[in-house]
């Protein structure tokens, strides 16, 4: 099986993701493997690192703003870490070390024992059967795992903050969605969709550009990591351009 | 389904494998093309199975060639066609029954669910493969993956049946069971194209035998 450019092969599995239904009986298996794998299996580290994360923004925050006398903008830290650039931005990187290399393996070692041309021969799309439904687990992972984020997050930021101001959880969580804005919600969206859609497709991609070689499949789970990575920092930065462009613009009336 | 070649040509990394390759495959003929390793047998199953376009010439089935159908007609001549590879090539994250599926679920998608199991089981039992359906790939020795192959191309009922280096890991029992098969392939009228070493073993089956050397195919001197 050739290989188009990248470009070509994003634009195949947006078109394959129009007509998912069309593949349904056949794909339906890997979408649900790929949402187990990467948005159930990861829960544990994800829960951990945002724990950690909420706990560390409220110790750090709080000593510099108490300094300052402004500890309620503590909620405002809060929101721009867990909802808007930290959150998504440490899920995506926990996904591309843990699933995104796991796809780019799972595909070269398929390139190699000639699977994917049997796919080939049987009239299956590799598109269709193995990197669509991983784009589409890819990105619903990612939005299962930012919710498990943002609630363990927001209790360890709960947690920690006790420490130094006895506040009840109602009054903190209170504080924290008076905060939150819906431009919060739809960047955090937007990053995770599109990181999502980039981490399955590069990685698949990697995958699938191996050839005859087993020595092939790490050169290009290097590559994929590489490519992900930079592509998750590009989403990221965007995001946080277009937020700061639509806030800007409505902090100053237009 | 009639398979012609014409003039085919293939390099793979500036080196000619295959040159002027002209082969004539009557539909329901069993044919035999051997050759020694490295003289191109796994390209040319490649190319016939339409994993890969020729570089040069044109391979036509039923007087068509794969670049010329539409998305229907491939998908009609993909149904039609049962390939095994020299390493099985079986899907390795499946189960061998998920495997047998496979093409049942893509091209007789309007069969009833038992029907599918039975026809599965039926050929399971044909091949004694009854016992690691519920294995996956990386569970069955090379013999018995190569046997999953060979049920999965044959499952629905191909008409043109192509084999890349049958034999190799199997032993006489199996290959009574696999020259079994092949024979009731000839007798149902399926075109059949097996690559392959053991000629010894496969030319009491066929109609004509070819052989591969140096790129060029000629009818062997048998």
């Amino acid at each position: 099986m050739k290989l188009p450019s990248f470009g070509v092969f994003c634009a195949q599995i947006v078109k394959d993701l129009i007509y998912f239904r069309r593949n349904a009986a056949i794909s339906f298996d890997v979408l649900i493997k790929q949402i187990y794998f990467t948005g159930v299996e990861a829960l544990g580290l994800c829960t951990l690192l945002s724990l950690l994360l909420g706990a560390v923004i409220i110790v750090e925050g709080h000593q510099i703003l108490a300094a300052i006398g402004q500890t309620d903008w503590i909620y405002k830290i809060l929101i721009f870490a867990l909802v808007r650039d930290l959150g998504p931005f440490i899920i995506c990187l926990v996904v591309v070390a843990r699933s995104g290399t796991a796809i780019s393996t799972e595909l070269g070692n398929m390139k190699v024992n000639k699977e994917i041309d049997a796919l080939v021969t049987m009239g299956i799309s590799p598109i269709s059967y193995l990197v669509s439904p991983r784009v589409v687990g890819m990105i619903v992972s990612l939005l299962i795992l930012m919710s498990y984020f943002l609630m363990s997050g927001i209790f360890g930021g709960f947690l920690i903050s006790n420490l130094f101001q006895n506040i009840p959880f109602l009054d903190f969580f209170a504080r924290l969605l008076n905060e939150l804005s819906l431009a919060d919600i739809v960047i955090m969206f937007f990053k995770l969709v599109l990181s999502g859609f980039y981490i399955a497709a590069i990685c698949s991609y990697q995958g699938l550009s191996a050839q005859t070689a087993y020595t092939e499949v790490p050169q290009r789970n290097i590559k994929a990591v590489g490519g992900t990575v930079i592509s998750v920092c590009l989403v990221n930065l965007i995001g946080s351009l277009l937020y700061f462009f639509v806030t800007g613009l409505s902090e100053v009336g237009i | 389904m009639k398979v012609e070649l014409s003039q085919v040509g293939q390099e793979v990394a500036n080196l000619i494998v295959l040159k002027n390759v002209n082969l004539l495959v009557p539909s329901g003929s069993f044919v035999c093309i051997s050759g020694g390793s490295g003289e191109g047998k796994s390209l040319l199953f490649s190319l016939i199975c339409g994993v890969m376009l020729p570089q040069q010439g044109n391979i036509l089935y039923d007087d068509i060639t794969v670049s010329d159908m539409n998305e229907s007609q491939e998908m009609a001549f993909r149904g039609q066609l049962g390939a095994v590879f020299q390493r099985a090539a079986l899907i390795s994250n499946l189960t061998v029954k998920e495997n047998l599926l496979l093409p049942l679920n893509l091209h007789s998608a309007e069969l009833p669910e038992d029907e599918k199991i039975d026809r599965v089981e039926s050929i399971a039992a044909k091949l004694g493969l009854t016992r690691f359906l519920k294995l996956r790939p990386d569970k069955l020795s090379t013999g018995q993956a190569v046997l999953a192959g060979l049920a999965r191309a044959v499952i629905n009922q191909p008409k043109l049946f192509i084999w890349d280096a049958p034999l190799v890991d199997t032993d006489k029992q199996w290959s009574a069971k696999v020259l079994e098969t092949l024979s009731e392939l000839k007798m149902a009228g399926t075109t059949v194209i097996i690559f392959t070493n053991r000629e010894d073993i496969i030319l009491q089956l066929a109609d004509s035998h070819y052989r591969l050397t140096e790129g060029e195919i000629g009818l062997a001197n048998d």
